[in-house]
């Protein structure tokens, strides 16, 4: 049997071509089959809210003289068509007040943060605090979140649109002071949807 | 010949994998996150409204808000802080839940307090069902779960001037004939006292969507596409200033 160059090069080129064509198909992943949230949305969400309350007007009009704010937390409320636990609903509140630089926000914004009502009840429950514990707790406003999600399905994938909008709500005039939202879309491919 | 048929042969299915591999969606450091502002394929084939359509008509009705109430704040509202709410939205769609209604109207409203100019004029006011379960959260259930103790009466819903209160109102119409599916959108401005509207702006947009599946197969991405796509214009009227009290500003 005879091999030539011209052979030889051509057996190359398939290689050179297989090699590739699995590169190809190893380096484009499968597509996704949910569009439910991840723990990296929750991270990107909260990130991305932090700070664009860093950045907000509300923060920055603010002076040493502005009224006194007191503000305290409560977890998301999730009206999206996922499930987000409960951890991952305090996770994405908490981490967006963790980030603020909390001294220099004190001292010159006068604007504190107290703890959730929620964590002292449980605490109380457990009895780990003293009698007299945050008995003075008096917060005048709230920062929550609502999570909303529309729906779209067809052609054998879905596509979720993830609204996510934060609020600091003035408890006794019932105002909504600072408002913003982060919002995507995730999309699922598949039959595997959640 | 032979090994020419293997080369070709190896040529296509080379194509082939990179095509295929290359089809799938990439997922890249966004985590599979997508900006709203896209229409994916998946909502090409429902048919809902497209969520890049409602996006756009919040962002269309935010704006015209924004300017009209900022301009009625100088001249017709003599100063005084005028009061916003959400209020009902009337889902006459058919097949869109009321949810994603509920969303465009959030977001409206989201969109409208990042405004300085308008958070100065205009007080928007929480959901009653929503202050009212914010506060039992932090009064507690029971008497003894009080955690404001310092102040243990709860804080009353504040009185409102209804010449100077306004509700945002949406009414959504479906019409559905065949793989046609029109919606038309309208988001009204009402005052407290007498109903009247003070502000409106409507959307409208129609889709073709064919329904069944041997159809589909057949048909590329192309297939459904909004026939028409239009802003009415709003409408809007002077308010008297014949109020006889005033809630003052801030």
């Amino acid at each position: 049997m005879l091999i030539t160059r011209g052979t030889i090069m051509r057996k190359r080129l398939q290689m050179i071509l297989f090699f590739l064509s699995i590169c190809a198909v190893a380096g484009c992943p499968a597509p996704p089959k949910w569009s439910i949230l991840t723990p990296e949305d929750y991270q990107y969400i909260s990130s991305q809210m932090a700070e664009k309350m860093c950045r907000s007007p509300f923060l920055g009009e603010r002076t040493m003289d502005s009224p006194k704010l007191v503000i305290t937390i409560t977890k998301v409320e999730n009206l999206t068509s996922d499930i987000i636990p409960v951890a991952a609903q305090w996770y994405m509140v908490a981490r967006v007040v963790d980030s603020l630089p909390m001294t220099e926000i004190r001292k010159s914004k006068n604007l504190t943060f107290t703890i959730p009502a929620d964590r002292l009840r449980e605490a109380r429950q457990k009895g780990e605090l003293g009698e007299g514990f945050a008995v003075q707790r008096e917060p005048t406003h709230v920062m929550t979140a609502v999570f909303r999600s529309m729906t779209r399905m067809g052609g054998g994938a879905r596509t979720d649109l993830y609204y996510c909008g934060y609020n600091i709500i003035d408890l006794k005039a019932a105002e909504c002071v600072w408002a913003d939202q982060v919002e995507f879309k995730k999309v699922a491919v598949g039959r595997t949807w959640d | 010949m032979r090994q020419w048929t293997k080369w070709v042969a190896g040529v296509l299915m080379g194509i082939g994998l990179v095509t295929a591999g290359c089809a799938s969606p990439p997922k890249d450091d966004d985590g599979g996150r997508e900006p709203v502002g896209t229409t994916t394929r998946s909502e090409k084939k429902d048919p809902r409204p497209r969520t890049a359509d409602l996006i756009e008509t919040s962002d269309q009705v935010a704006m015209q808000l924004a300017a009209d109430l900022n301009r009625l704040a100088k001249e017709d509202f003599g100063g005084y802080r005028v009061t916003l709410i959400l209020g009902d939205i009337s889902n006459k769609s058919g097949i869109v839940p009321i949810e994603d209604f509920e969303l465009i109207q959030t977001r409206i409203k989201d969109k409208l307090l990042q405004s300085s100019t308008f958070r100065d004029n205009i007080k928007v006011e929480e959901r009653r069902q929503r202050i009212e379960r914010l506060n039992e959260q932090e009064m507690g259930d029971a008497p003894e779960e009080d955690l404001l103790q310092a102040n243990p009466v709860r804080p009353s819903r504040p009185d409102r001037n209804p010449q100077y209160t306004f509700y945002l109102l949406g009414d959504v119409y479906g019409v559905h004939r065949h793989s046609t599916h029109l919606y038309y959108l309208s988001f009204k401005l009402n005052r407290a006292s007498d109903g009247e509207e003070v502000f409106s702006k409507q959307y409208e947009v129609k889709y073709d969507v064919p329904k069944s599946k041997r159809h589909s197969s057949n048909t590329s991405d192309t297939s459904v596409s909004p026939a028409s796509l239009s802003f009415a214009s709003y409408a809007l009227k002077c308010i008297p200033r014949t109020a006889t009290t005033k809630s003052p500003r801030g």
